[in-house]
């Protein structure tokens, strides 16, 4: 898919293509990491600089990799950033490094990175593809920090750590948990996507009238 | 033939020159990202003075010990306090370290450090609930025992008997390396 | 000749009288004996939390349809069927927001969203107690003994007249008498504990066929059967059966007809498969109840079970018949 504007390839990844509302991918952190509104900001900047710069330099190389070890390239890529990402973690951030602990790594096989490393940045120029990163990885981390406030609210009557609500909240424990988590990504998703879906049927209506209107 | 061979050299070539450059930078990284002695000592304190802060903590000399990672001394209101970052085996994870404060000979406070048990299932092991079972007894006489009689005895929590007992291993590998080195 | 006027209308001309609304209706006269024996042993409370657990249930489901634009389905008195069922699945001690919170969830999670009555993936009042279990286990987990009529303001246990005696159900401490279980004068979550109402419950239903027997009779069984192997001692088995909420949960949840399977063996493989997980929950883990999990799992299984067991077709002849008369 050949975007014009670098704007449309902006907005992309935070609305029309959100990857965790929309694509449905990196789903695995999400459930995970999204216990609380840091731990899922945290995440979600951390994929976001792996995207960035995955995509950064898997554009660069497009034409140098032959098409028969993509595969292997991309994931030495990412890795590489992945583990940077991880050691800076864990001297200078080591709070958040201790609780994301093993999804740190994970990040290698987050989906969203592979996925546009594939389809986006090793067809696309750099520009484009840096773009694209970042508005994907933001996409992910505003993602995050919805599902994580939810969480955290819900289940701790916290928010980023700060108590909000007081000790008459008894705490919904099970949003804390992993069933809780998939229902909340599920409530979200259909929110996200009924609201998604409302936007663009009232703005194609608007684009019909005005054609007809044009045409008249 | 010769294309094929070709373009099997070039997968090489790159994949290769890519691993390089991967390599030395993340060899950069790590020369720039490396833990110093300083960083672990602070972050060692840090961790103890979360657990029961102390004033005048300072490292001391011990023995080396295989399951011992730190021994500290500190102060409070009612006098020293020793600290002894112990591993006990056994646990559903592995090892598990805990931070077992001494004063008066006497554990008074014990703390969770790193460990690979369950979260939310091992809980009740690590809770003050549990820990209460260890505070106010004479340790230089005897170790705990999990499951044994009287003062020096202590009940493994039901749901978390592994992580019980590897914290039990924790405590009394400290409290021999208190007597020991004190 | 004719005053009568003819009626045109497509068969089947002749309808059985009961709707989903008498059904309903019937399976909320079965519940009135637990009620009221819940209320006899743990006093008013009971009632409110039940009551409020009802009006839960009935003001989610009207908001689902509100807000859907779809006609209002109060009137089947589904929503309030599940509303006694959880109610009747809490301790009497739970706090006034844990039935509002679980009729919430029963209504707008697992109902309303998959369709509403009939399509619903999994029992509504199980699935709510289970998430109840899991949101608020101190809550939950605390029981009181059966109320003392003989002091002042025992109609008000627990609501600013006697103070309610806290303590372990007989599912915890395992030594409560045959009677004593079967009457209900124990403590337990208020529907669940006298197996004497429960039964007087299952028998009106039976009666009224709006339930077969096969199902709880088999839950029932599989349960005491699977205990007394466990344990090794046949007398787990009678225990088991008459503790906990093994029997509201065989007789009223099980017996769900949306989420139990529609054939002859679907249903037995479902009920012995309930009864052996109920049991195996209870006998290996820490939970001291285990039948809700169960029902919940028995739930999931149906549509595997209803995917591979055939019904038999209306008029359908086994083949050696066939073949025998045609040969």
């Amino acid at each position: 898919m050949q975007h014009k504007k670098l704007s449309q390839i902006a907005v992309n990844g935070l609305l029309n293509e959100n990857p965790t509302f929309r694509l449905v991918l990196g789903m695995c952190p999400t459930l995970a990491v999204t216990t609380s509104l840091i731990n899922g900001v945290g995440m979600g900047l951390a994929t976001t600089f792996v995207l960035f710069c995955s995509n950064l330099l898997i554009s660069l190389l497009k034409n140098i990799i032959p098409d028969k070890v993509r595969i292997p390239a991309f994931i030495l890529v990412i890795a590489t950033f992945v583990t940077i990402v991880e050691m800076v973690m864990n001297k200078y951030m080591e709070g958040l490094y201790q609780a994301l602990g093993l999804y740190i790594p994970l990040i290698v096989v987050n989906c969203i990175i592979f996925a546009r490393a594939e389809s986006f940045a090793s067809v696309n120029p750099v520009l484009p593809s840096m773009v694209d990163g970042l508005s994907m990885g933001l996409g992910f981390t505003a993602a995050l920090a919805v599902l994580g406030s939810i969480r955290e609210l819900l289940a701790y009557g916290k928010l980023g750590g700060i108590v909000l609500l007081g000790e008459w909240f008894p705490g919904i424990a099970m949003l804390g948990t992993a069933p809780g988590g998939f229902l909340t990504l599920g409530l979200c998703m259909a929110l996200f996507n009924y609201v998604y879906g409302r936007v663009t049927e009232a703005r194609a209506h608007k684009k019909q009238a005005k054609a007809k209107e044009e045409n008249v | 033939m010769p294309k094929v061979k070709n373009e099997m050299v070039r997968c090489v070539v790159v994949l290769s020159a890519i691993a390089l450059i991967a390599g030395v930078l993340l060899g950069f990284f790590s020369q720039l990202t490396a833990l110093t002695e300083e960083d672990i000592r602070l972050r060692t304190e840090k961790k103890i003075a979360a657990i029961y802060s102390l004033s005048n903590l300072t490292e001391l000399e011990g023995a080396e010990d295989d399951n011992i990672g730190g021994f500290y001394k500190g102060s409070n209101e009612s006098g020293d306090v020793y600290v002894v970052i112990a591993t006990g085996a056994g646990g559903f994870g592995g090892k598990v370290q805990m931070y077992v404060f001494i004063q008066n000979d006497q554990i008074v406070r014990l703390g969770a450090g790193s460990h690979g048990e369950t979260p939310g299932t091992s809980d009740k092991a690590f809770s003050g609930t549990h820990y209460q079972k260890y505070y106010g007894v004479n340790i230089l006489e005897n170790s705990f025992a999990l499951g044994g009689e009287g003062e020096n005895g202590v009940d493994a929590m039901t749901g978390a008997t592994y992580t019980s007992t590897a914290v039990n291993n924790a405590v009394n590998n400290a409290i021999a390396y208190y007597r020991a080195n004190r | 000749m004719s005053d009568k006027k003819l009626m045109m209308s497509s068969s089947p001309h002749i309808t059985a009288t009961h709707s989903t609304r008498s059904i309903m209706r019937d399976v909320l006269i079965a519940l009135a004996p637990a009620l009221a024996a819940g209320i006899y042993f743990f006093g008013l409370r009971s009632l409110v939390v039940v009551l409020l657990s009802v009006a839960s249930c009935m003001l989610s489901e009207l908001l689902f349809t509100a807000l859907r634009k779809k006609p209002c389905t109060l009137s089947d008195l589904s929503a309030a069927v599940t509303g006694v069922i959880l109610g009747l699945n809490l301790s009497p001690l739970v706090p006034f927001y844990v039935p509002v919170f679980g009729g919430v969830f029963a209504m707008l999670i697992v109902k309303m969203p998959f369709g509403g009555l009939g399509k619903n993936f999994a029992n509504p009042a199980a699935a709510a107690r289970v998430f109840l279990l899991l949101s608020f286990s101190t809550a939950m987990g605390r029981f009181m003994n059966p109320v003392d009529w003989t002091g002042a303001g025992a109609i008000f246990t627990g609501m600013g007249g006697a103070d309610a005696v806290t303590g372990a159900t007989p599912l915890v401490t395992g030594d409560a008498s045959y009677l004593n279980l079967f009457l209900g004068n124990v403590g337990g979550c208020i529907g669940e504990t006298s197996a004497l109402a429960l039964l007087l419950g299952g028998l009106y239903l039976l009666i009224r066929r709006v339930i077969h027997w096969r199902v709880p009779v088999l839950v029932l069984l599989s349960g005491a059967v699977f205990s007394a192997l466990f344990a090794w001692d046949l007398s787990a088995s009678l225990y088991t059966v008459l503790s906990g909420g093994f029997m509201l949960g065989a007789i009223f949840m099980a017996t769900d007809y949306a989420t139990s399977p529609n054939t002859v063996w679907g249903s037995v493989i479902y009920a012995v498969f309930i009864g052996f997980v109920a049991v195996l929950l209870r006998s290996f883990t820490n939970m001291p109840e285990g039948i809700s999990f169960a029902i919940l799992l028995g739930n999931l299984i149906t549509p595997l079970l209803d995917k591979y067991i055939y019904p038999r077709p209306f008029g359908y002849q086994k083949k050696g018949k066939e073949g025998a008369k045609n040969a």
